[in-house]
C-alpha cells in the first residue's frame, strides 16, 4: 500500500482529524489519484466499522471516524467539481414521517458512502409520497428507514405500502433501523431486514448488491 | 402494606407483601382510561393509584395530543420542569417538539465548535431555581401522597443534556479537539443539578433517581474512560446533598450499560433502573453478580411486550422477570423506560395485574439452589 494512502488510513482509524485533513491536502496536491484517497477512506472505515462490532470502539468513535471521513469529502469536493467514482449501489435514506431524530441514520449514510454507495438523503419527517418520489427519480435499489419513536414506527408500514401501491415494492429492498425495533416488528411491517447497528446495516447492503449483480 | 412501605422495604432489601412497582405514564389512553376527567395533578396521580404503580419520579402531567413546536430561551430538554434552568442569551433560542411526551430539541443555536466557546448559556440565579423547583417538587409530591402513590425526586442530567443540546457530530468533536469547552459546558448543567438535589435533600424523599442516558441497545455510547473522567466525577458532586441526608439513589439510562454498574456502585448508588431486555440486559445475571448492592428496577420490555405482544406474553414476561430478580427482595417491576403513548393499556394493565398475583413474597424464584 503506498505510503499516503496508509498514513490517510491510520489517521482516520485512530481518529486524528487534523493528520488525515492535512493527508489528504497535501495526497491531491501531489496529484495522487483521487481513486486512491476513496480507498484509504473505504479500508479505514471498513477497520473502524469492525473494531466497532467487536466492541474496541464505541459509538462516538465510529461517529468521530465518520465526521473526518466528511471533512475529508469536503476537500475533494472542493478540489474536483464531479470526484469519479463509480457508485456500487444507489440508496435512499430517511427518518420516517413524525420521526426528527437522525443520528443513527447519518451513520449509516457516513458507512454507505465510505464504502462506495451512493447516498440520497431525504432527511428527517419523511413523508411516504417522497421517498416513493425519490426511488423513482434515481432509480435506487435499496431504501434505508430509521425510526427511533415507537409513535412513528407505522410509518415504516405505510412507507411500504407506499412502495406497493406505486408499483415499485418488488424493484427495491427495504432496510429499517432505530431504536424502536426490533427484528419480528420490522418484519412485521413488511421489511426486508433490519439492521440492528449500522454495521449491520451496511453488511446487508453490501449482501444485496452482490445478489442483485 | 401501603406502597410506601413496600417500596422502602424493597430498597432496604427486606422483604414487603408483593413486589413494588415503579413506573411513568406517557399514555394519553391510559391516563384518561383509568384517572378520568379533570385537571393533570387529579386525573394523573389516580390513574397511577389505580393500576397499581407504587412510586414513580415525574411530576405530573398530561401528554400532549398534538405535535407542537416551541420556542424558548431556556433549556434544560430532561428537566423535570419541562423547560431547563440555563437561558440562552437573545436573540438565540432554542425550537423544541413536544412531541411522544418528551421534547427534544429541533434547532439548536449551538452549530460549531466556534459557538461552544462564545455562546453564553448560564444558569438562571440560585434563588430562582431554587424557588420554581421546590414548588413543582411540593406540589408533585402532595398530589401523588393524596392517592397514596410514592413521589421520588428526579436530578438533572449532565451527559444526556449536553449532547443534546450540541447534536451528536457537534458533542463528539467537541469531545476531541474542545474538551476544555465541553467541560465548561457540563460544569453548568452540574451546577444547577447540585441545586436541585439540595433542594430534594430537604424534602423527605425515601429515594431520588439521577437519570442521564449513557447507553443504547449496543452497550455504552462513549468509552467508558470519558464517563470515569468527565461524568462521574460530577455525578459524584451532585448526589452528595442527598447521600448525606441517608436518601437512596436511584440511576437511570435506557440501553445496555452493565460494564459500568461497578462505577455506579463506587459513586453511591443504591439501585438501577431501565435493565432493558432489548439492549441484551440479562436481569438475572445482574441479579446473581450484583443482587446484593443494587435495587434492580424496570426490566419489562416496551418495544414488543407492551406494545405489540398478545397478553399472554406480558405475563410470561413479568412471571419470568419476578423469577429472576425478586428473590430476596431489592427489585422494583415497571416497563424498562416508560409506559410509552405506543403501548396497549390492555397489555400494561396485564404486567401489574400478573405483578399482583404472582408477585407475592415469600418468592423462591431462581435463587441458587432453588431448582436442585
Amino acid at each position: 500500500m503506498p505510503h499516503k494512502i496508509y498514513d490517510l488510513k491510520e489517521a482516520i482509524l485512530n481518529l486524528r482529524i487534523n493528520d488525515a485533513l492535512k493527508i489528504c491536502e497535501e495526497m491531491l496536491m501531489s496529484e495522487t489519484d483521487v481513486k486512491d484517497v476513496f480507498d484509504a477512506i473505504s479500508q479505514a472505515m471498513d477497520e473502524v466499522g469492525m473494531k466497532y462490532e467487536s466492541g474496541e470502539y464505541f459509538l462516538s468513535e465510529l461517529i468521530m471516524a465518520g465526521e473526518i471521513v466528511k471533512e475529508v469529502l469536503k476537500i475533494i469536493e472542493s478540489r474536483f467539481k464531479k470526484p469519479k467514482r463509480e457508485p456500487v449501489g444507489k440508496v435512499i435514506l430517511a427518518t420516517v414521517r413524525g420521526d426528527l431524530h437522525d443520528i443513527g441514520k447519518n451513520i449509516v449514510g457516513i458507512l454507505l458512502q465510505s464504502a462506495g454507495f451512493e447516498v440520497i438523503d431525504l432527511g428527517i419527517d419523511v413523508p411516504p409520497e417522497k421517498i416513493v418520489e425519490a426511488v423513482k427519480k434515481y432509480d435506487a435499489k435499496i431504501v434505508g428507514l430509521s425510526a427511533l419513536l415507537t409513535t412513528t414506527l407505522p410509518e415504516i408500514k405505510n412507507t411500504i405500502l407506499e412502495l406497493e401501491k406505486a408499483g415499485i415494492r418488488k424493484n427495491v429492498k427495504v432496510i429499517v433501523g432505530g431504536a424502536a425495533l426490533n427484528e419480528i416488528v420490522a418484519r412485521e411491517y413488511g421489511a426486508d431486514g433490519y439492521g440492528k447497528t449500522a454495521v449491520d446495516g451496511l453488511k446487508i447492503c453490501r449482501n444485496w448488491i452482490k445478489e442483485m449483480s | 402494606m401501603d406502597s410506601y412501605e413496600r417500596f422502602v422495604r424493597a430498597l432496604d432489601f427486606e422483604e414487603p407483601d408483593r413486589v413494588p412497582t415503579w413506573d411513568i405514564i406517557e399514555n394519553i389512553d391510559l391516563i384518561r382510561r383509568l384517572g378520568g376527567v379533570g385537571s393533570a395533578e387529579e386525573v394523573v396521580p389516580r390513574a397511577y393509584r389505580k393500576l397499581g404503580i407504587d412510586a414513580t419520579r415525574w411530576p405530573p402531567f398530561l401528554p400532549p395530543i398534538e405535535d407542537k413546536y416551541v420556542e424558548r430561551y431556556r433549556y434544560g430538554m430532561q428537566d423535570p420542569n419541562g423547560q431547563g434552568y440555563l437561558i440562552c442569551e437573545k436573540p438565540l433560542k432554542f425550537k423544541i417538539s413536544a412531541r411522544e411526551c418528551t421534547e427534544w430539541l429541533v434547532d439548536s443555536p449551538f452549530k460549531t465548535i466556534e459557538d461552544i466557546y462564545e455562546i453564553k448559556l448560564e444558569p438562571m440565579p440560585k434563588d430562582q431555581i431554587v424557588e420554581e423547583y421546590y414548588t413543582l417538587m411540593e406540589k408533585s409530591k402532595k398530589v401523588y401522597e393524596k392517592e397514596g402513590v410514592v413521589f421520588c425526586g428526579c436530578l438533572a442530567c449532565i451527559f444526556d443534556d449536553c449532547f443534546r443540546l450540541l447534536g451528536w457530530p457537534l458533542f463528539i468533536r467537541a469531545v476531541y479537539i474542545a474538551r476544555d469547552a465541553l467541560r465548561r459546558l457540563m460544569d453548568k448543567f452540574t451546577y444547577v443539578s447540585v441545586i436541585m438535589a439540595e433542594v430534594l435533600a430537604e424534602m423527605n424523599m425515601p429515594a431520588v433517581m439521577y437519570g442521564d442516558d449513557i447507553a443504547y441497545k449496543k452497550g455504552l455510547m462513549m468509552p467508558p474512560q470519558f464517563f470515569q473522567e468527565e461524568l462521574w466525577p460530577r455525578v459524584k458532586r451532585v448526589i452528595e446533598p442527598l447521600k448525606k441526608k441517608g436518601i437512596k439513589l436511584l440511576f437511570h439510562s435506557d440501553g445496555n450499560y452493565t460494564s459500568v454498574i461497578p462505577d455506579l456502585i463506587n459513586i453511591g448508588f443504591d439501585g438501577i433502573h431501565s435493565l432493558e431486555p432489548n439492549a441484551g440486559v440479562d436481569i438475572g445475571r445482574i441479579k446473581e453478580q450484583y443482587g446484593d448492592k443494587l435495587v434492580l428496577m424496570g426490566n419489562i420490555d416496551v418495544t414488543y411486550v407492551l406494545s405489540h405482544a398478545p397478553e399472554y406474553i406480558v405475563e410470561q414476561s413479568v412471571k419470568e422477570c419476578i423469577d429472576k430478580a425478586a428473590y430476596g427482595s431489592g427489585f422494583v417491576l415497571g416497563s424498562c423506560t416508560e409506559i410509552l403513548p405506543s403501548s396497549k393499556p390492555e397489555n400494561v394493565i396485564r404486567m401489574f395485574e400478573t405483578n399482583k398475583r404472582y408477585g407475592r413474597y415469600p418468592i423462591i424464584g431462581n435463587r441458587e439452589g432453588s431448582k436442585q
